[in-house]
């Protein structure tokens, strides 16, 4: 009776202007007060602090603190100029180097949001002037941020190995086939759609003044990556590192910020901290106590009776995932859905990390999925168009993303290639 | 009277708005000066730093339950909205106030079970191995967290026009 009516709960506190963590807290509670066996809220509580007393999610807070840094900072402004001046003989020039920046950008900063604001804010008007049309540059920018989920280091790639033991390293490593896959069809899909803008040959003066300006910039993910895949980094310590680069960057080689504006990117990145940690010390209590009462173990024989091939349940999996990533925003989705789905795939005979990959991609796909579509309100609000608009300007970028879903899906290599597996 | 009584509450939330962001940004700092000296030991001295991760998790427990608090403070957290346009435009003030008063109630309720827990380690004074010290001052930012956001809500309620606009916030 109980169980049957957290559903409709779940959908009366969202009506009621519930936020999320409040609307997890209640049902978490409810579960484990009256649901469970031989539970108790105060086992709720606990839940919740033996997850924020967790080292493994100290990569977390740096990542972000990190990723506010560099949106705030230069080092974005740098990237872009490095990137277009590279790819201005290119039909659809600007654009291709909007998505370059996107991605190397999103190889220092572990979130899609903060990849999307960075380059963004700087690309949009220039798009829009160079002739790109308001429908493109919304298009690409809030699609194209979502690189920043699956080209490492990744907060939802952190997420997906806390709450299913897969190795975050190996995430990271598997993550660039699909992220690289993406950049090359986001491009070709940009030269063949502005092939008719005109093209300017490439100012060599220009190219190496601006990689001589973005160095740093670009030295960043060297360091970091190359740390994390010798082994000679733990991710957590990588992420610190990042942070101690981007500060001494912006701080103190380009004084572009102060004190003052530090505090101010401290406070931001708590507000981020606190949206997401209690949403992942609820989500994980949730999962202990459905591990506890053998949930899990209950899903994978009701899905072997029923789920007949690997590929029916791939089917099964991937639309439960878009769906879940339209409706729901993706921290809560992945920490909720991932514990439940990994053994599943696990006994169908994937690769775990391969099966992470494309749970990551789905997800991806989820942060530009109209109605819970994170990156189109945010590109709604910040480059002042309606949601409607950007929403239908997203709907080719859709089509890309499931195409490079599709591939991952297909070719387990693209992956694992870059993982050693 | 009500005018006054309002200014007076409008005060003390940015008061403690203020307060929670100071500590909150001051244990993210502690976070990663923790896993910078433990680096620079390693890499440097060529010992760990004793303490120095739990010291990290620690500052970032603070940094993430005062960050709720802020996040509460901004009306910032991650609220889905799809369900938003199903009550008439006229209704709305009073769903919205209505939403203070149910979080509120939620926050109070966890409020209350973070505090049963946490007098219950103090109880028993379980203690950090690798630091040999209780814990239960740390897990006050628990109960702080709930009973901090509860009480925000319950002035949001009383007073709506303390409720900041919303800002969705995402990670």
């Amino acid at each position: 009776m109980i169980a049957a009516s957290l559903a409709p709960l779940f959908l009366l506190l969202t009506f009621l202007r519930q936020n999320v963590i409040l609307t997890l807290a209640v049902i978490v509670g409810l579960i484990h007060v009256y649901l469970a066996t031989n539970s108790s809220a105060e086992y709720m509580i606990q839940d919740l602090w033996f997850t924020l007393d967790r080292e493994v999610l100290l990569s977390i807070p740096m990542f972000m603190f990190a990723g506010v840094i560099m949106s705030r900072g230069s080092i974005a402004n740098r990237l872009v100029r490095v990137m277009t001046a590279l790819t201005s003989r290119l039909p659809g020039g600007l654009g291709v180097g909007t998505i370059m920046a996107l991605a190397m950008f999103s190889s220092i900063s572990g979130s899609g949001i903060v990849t999307m604001m960075a380059i963004g804010g700087l690309m949009f008007p220039a798009l829009v002037n160079r002739g790109y049309g308001v429908h493109y540059a919304l298009g690409v920018l809030a699609s194209g941020g979502t690189l920043g989920i699956i080209i490492p280091p990744s907060i939802l790639m952190i997420l997906y190995g806390f709450s299913t033991e897969t190795s975050v390293t190996d995430m990271f490593r598997a993550g660039w086939g699909p992220g690289l896959a993406m950049v090359a069809v986001l491009s070709i899909y940009t030269i063949i759609r502005q092939r008719r803008l005109p093209t300017t040959p490439i100012d060599f003066r220009e190219v190496a003044s601006a990689l001589r300006h973005g160095i740093t910039a670009i030295m960043m993910p060297v360091i970091l990556l190359t740390g994390i895949y010798t082994g000679y980094f733990t991710v957590t310590e990588a992420a610190a590192l990042s942070l101690f680069y981007a500060l001494v960057v912006e701080v103190i080689i380009h004084r572009e910020l102060g004190f003052e504006e530090i505090y101010e990117i401290g406070i931001e990145t708590v507000k981020l901290l606190g949206g997401l940690m209690p949403l992942l010390a609820f989500a994980n209590s949730f999962n202990v106590i459905l591990d506890y009462e053998g949930v899990p173990q209950a899903l994978l024989e009701w899905a072997q009776v029923y789920i007949g091939s690997a590929w029916a349940l791939l089917i099964a999996v991937n639309l439960l995932l878009l769906i879940a990533g339209a409706l729901m925003d993706e921290s809560s989705a992945i920490l909720i859905l991932a514990p439940l789905l990994a053994p599943l795939g696990a006994a169908y005979g994937f690769d775990p990390v391969h099966f992470g990959i494309i749970v990551i991609v789905n997800l991806q796909i989820g942060y530009v999925m109209p109605p819970v579509a994170i990156n189109v309100i945010i590109a709604a609000t910040i480059f002042k168009q309606s949601f409607g608009t950007v929403c239908r300007a997203v709907m080719p970028f859709i089509g890309l993303m499931l195409l490079v879903l599709l591939l991952t899906i297909l070719f387990p290599q693209l992956s694992l290639y870059f993982a050693g597996r | 009277m009500k005018l006054r009584a309002q200014q007076l509450a409008g005060a003390f939330l940015a008061l403690l708005t203020r307060t929670e962001q100071a500590i909150a940004v001051a244990a993210l700092f502690v976070t990663a000066a923790a896993l910078l000296a433990d680096i620079f030991a390693r890499e440097v001295l060529f010992s760990s730093l004793f303490g120095s991760l739990r010291v990290a998790v620690y500052g970032m427990a603070f940094a993430a339950l005062f960050g709720f608090c802020v996040c509460v403070a901004a009306n910032a957290h991650i609220r889905v909205t799809i369900f938003d346009g199903i009550t008439p435009a006229a209704w709305r003030p009073l769903v919205c106030r209505f939403a203070d008063l149910l979080s509120f109630a939620i926050c109070a309720a966890f409020g209350w079970f973070a505090a049963h827990y946490v007098w219950q380690t103090y109880m028993v004074a379980e203690t950090d191995v690798a630091l040999g010290i209780v814990v239960w001052p740390f897990q006050l930012a628990l109960v702080w967290a709930f009973i901090s956001g509860g009480l925000r809500y319950g002035l949001f309620f009383v007073f709506p026009a303390l409720r900041p606009q919303e800002q969705e916030i995402v990670q």
